[in-house]
């Protein structure tokens, strides 16, 4: 049950597991043993935390284009995908921020480059442009309740778009800098474009067809007050015995 | 007769006065006006007790009236093993009820005999009241507990409809959330911090004063011979009145100065709607209000004034109840905002009371509480005694007189958001209504139905949800208090 009193705890726990967690790590790599486990995290996240921030975008966009989807999905599946496209957004941000961390630290870029799209090569400019998108898009994705409010709905939308714009830059970032792309590394960036072509034809042939489409509503609620009547009948006589039970005493 | 008081509401008796004896003359008992009043205090044994309440059949005052003998003997069972806590109930979370206010307010002395008495009886070394809010009552009862010295502990509660449940008061009590247990398990079994629990209202135990003072016998002079001595109504939300049981209905709103209106509503916001032509005749007492299609409840009598919709008036009620409730239950959640949409047909002239029946129609006890229920009754018999007022409904759509709000409803709080639809915007994708299927139906085109309600606090969440989800960007929140929106 979604009350307040079930959500603030935990809000509440997010900062001390936060402090927690880096005290963990901190402690950790002191040790000599820790430390060797730090230093392989630290490389596993040098060469692969730009391509999951890639793929989690790409995640986001297929989830994002698909929870528009009036024709094969249902109402219930048109949320998961939302939530689905939240969640990647998420995780996107998330290496992304520590792909940009790990890139200053290693030495491969500095914070100039990150604020500003210059630098030694062109492919690293691209980067920090699609960084920038990235985060206009997900800041303003954060506010979409005051849009709704507003009297400007297709200035969001518009922002939005932004998303394809820092996909594709990200796609050739991720292609062109740094070290040469695995074969299977390709690949996923091929299997990417198709999705989200896919999903963008979907959402072209959906939003040509007049609205409304099937009225699942009525069958589904007559089909829920059959239920509900087939389930008081077969209460009912539970009921009689439950009476005796259910006076309550003030 | 008593005027109206700087200690709150106003009091008055038909006959003789036993729980509100001595109020002509003094704002507060205190301790020693108390024992002037009602004279020394007498402790008999259990069985001595159990065997008075039993000849008086005394019952719960809260509501349910349950034999308070038979829960004596429940606890009592315990008596050798357990460590007895004995609870009042003064958690008055129905507008419109005054009474447990009042005897906190100005007898806190009987209700503390009451509680004593009871406690002594069982062996019990724990006296618990539970208050809801802060005021007047709870300092008087804190005043009165300093007066005698008294190892009572005073809990606060916030005040709602469903927090005066026994169950939700004991879970209240014991630090939990004041809703109603979904699993019932008898308090005098397993109550406040899983001991043994004597719960009742705050009438009850000053009830139970007044008989041990009095004897059975003399308690038993006054009221019906099935149901005996005196009983504390509400009437208008505004005056309490202390009636022998079996008088006349008329003859307590003459009492009160008022007159049985369009209808009068008995046993409050899970009660029965009465015509005023049964209201004027019908006697006070738990079997005279059932036989006539309401009941007695925590003795909460309306009179609907004349000049307003009674219809608008019942419909504001039920929103009111509707978002009263927990959300713990389906039928209740679901159930009650079906009943609000068909009052609201039925107002405008696009539904007819079958519609109300058929939503109303959640079913007994399928609920943690009465809630349900008892939000069904009250508006399955509005329908039946305003039928003519319907008829115009339906003909004309809508009776044309204004809802002025006579009922009384707890103050609203600031918080209280609304969603709302720009029309302009939605394409009638639909995910709203399956996010917050309590407020927003879908018509036969797709397009969401409001309800013209506030949001639930258990809504909340969801409705935020509903909000950040909408494809078309048209569902939004408002609230009264445009900065708190800005914060969200």
């Amino acid at each position: 049950m979604d009350t307040p009193q079930s959500e603030k705890p935990g809000v509440r726990w997010l900062v001390p597991a936060g402090i927690a967690v880096t005290a963990g790590v901190l402690i950790g790599a002191a040790t000599p043993a820790g430390a060797v486990v730090v230093t392989e995290i630290q490389h596993f996240m040098d060469f692969y935390s730009g391509v999951f921030t890639l793929v989690g975008l790409t995640v986001s966009m297929v989830a994002g284009l698909v929870a528009t989807d009036r024709m094969i999905l249902k109402i219930q599946h048109r949320i998961l995908a939302q939530a689905l496209h939240r969640a990647a957004t998420l995780i996107s941000m998330a290496f992304l921020v520590s792909h940009v961390v790990i890139e200053i630290l290693t030495r491969n870029a500095d914070v100039v480059q990150v604020l500003l799209p210059i630098g030694r090569t062109s492919a690293i400019a691209l980067g920090t442009v699609a960084a920038h998108l990235m985060i206009i898009v997900a800041l303003t994705g954060v506010a979409r309740a005051r849009f709704a409010t507003g009297r400007r709905p297709w200035l969001w939308r518009a922002l939005h778009w932004l998303s394809y714009a820092a996909w594709i830059l990200a796609i050739i970032h991720g292609l062109l800098a740094g070290r040469q792309a695995p074969v299977w590394v390709t690949w996923s960036y091929l299997v990417c474009v198709a999705g989200v072509g896919v999903a963008l034809l979907a959402r072209g042939l959906v939003t040509v067809r007049p609205r409304g489409g099937e009225e699942e509503l009525p069958e589904e609620s007559r089909s829920k007050a059959a239920k509900r009547k087939a389930a008081r009948e077969a209460s009912r006589s539970a009921q009689q015995a439950a009476n005796e039970r259910i006076k309550v005493s003030r | 007769m008593t005027g109206p008081t700087l200690m709150g509401p106003m009091v008055t008796h038909v006959d003789a006065p036993r729980l509100t004896l001595g109020f002509d003359r003094f704002e507060r008992l205190d301790l020693d006006r108390h024992r002037a009043v009602h004279g020394r205090l007498y402790e008999p044994r259990l069985s001595k007790l159990m065997a008075m309440a039993d000849q008086v059949d005394l019952r719960g005052r809260g509501g349910a009236a349950f034999p308070f003998a038979r829960k004596l003997r429940a606890v009592g069972r315990h008596m050798t093993t357990g460590d007895i806590a004995v609870v009042v109930n003064a958690a008055e979370g129905e507008p419109g009820s005054l009474k447990d206010h009042v005897l906190l307010t100005r007898a806190p002395h009987l209700v503390l005999d009451g509680a004593v008495i009871a406690a002594h009886a069982l062996e019990s070394r724990e006296i618990i009241i539970a208050v809801a809010g802060k005021g007047p009552a709870l300092r008087s009862i804190r005043a009165a507990i300093a007066e005698r010295k008294l190892p009572v502990r005073l809990v606060e509660l916030t005040e709602r409809f469903i927090s005066g449940e026994s169950g939700a008061v004991v879970r209240a009590v014991n630090g939990e959330t004041p809703v109603p247990p979904g699993v019932k398990v008898r308090t005098a079994d397993f109550g406040v911090d899983g001991r043994p629990t004597l719960l009742s209202n705050t009438e009850t135990f000053a009830q139970l004063a007044v008989l041990s003072s009095l004897g059975a016998d003399l308690y038993a002079g006054v009221g019906t011979s099935t149901e005996p001595g005196t009983v504390l109504l509400t009437v208008g939300g505004s005056t309490v009145v202390e009636t022998p049981i079996g008088t006349p209905l008329g003859t307590v709103l003459e009492r009160c100065g008022t007159t049985a209106g369009q209808g009068v509503l008995v046993g409050g916001y899970h009660g029965g709607w009465l015509t005023p032509a049964v209201a004027t005749h019908v006697p006070v007492s738990r079997a005279g209000l059932t036989a006539a299609g309401g009941t007695l409840g925590a003795g909460i009598v309306l009179p609907l004034s004349p000049g307003t919709c009674p219809l608008g008036e019942v419909t504001r009620i039920t929103s009111y109840l509707a978002a009263e409730s927990a959300g713990q239950c389906g039928p209740c959640r679901l159930g009650l905002p079906d009943v609000v949409r068909a009052l609201n047909a039925l107002a405008d002239g696009s539904g007819g009371p079958e519609g109300v029946r058929r939503a109303a129609s959640i079913g007994r006890g399928r609920g943690a509480c009465s809630h349900p229920d008892g939000t069904a009754r009250f508006a399955l018999s509005a329908i039946e005694v305003f039928e003519q007022d319907l008829t115009v409904h339906e003909v004309r759509g809508g009776c044309g007189l204004p809802v002025r709000g006579f009922l009384p409803l707890p103050m609203i709080e600031g918080g209280d958001g609304r969603l709302a639809v720009d029309w302009t915007r939605c394409d009638g994708h639909g995910l709203c209504a399956h996010l917050v299927p309590e407020i927003i139906r879908l018509d036969r085109n797709g397009y969401p139905i409001v309800l013209n309600t506030g949001i639930p606090p258990w809504v909340e969440s969801n409705a935020r949800r509903a909000v950040a989800m909408c494809p078309a960007l048209a569902l939004r929140l408002t609230t009264p208090d445009v900065r708190a929106e800005r914060r969200n």
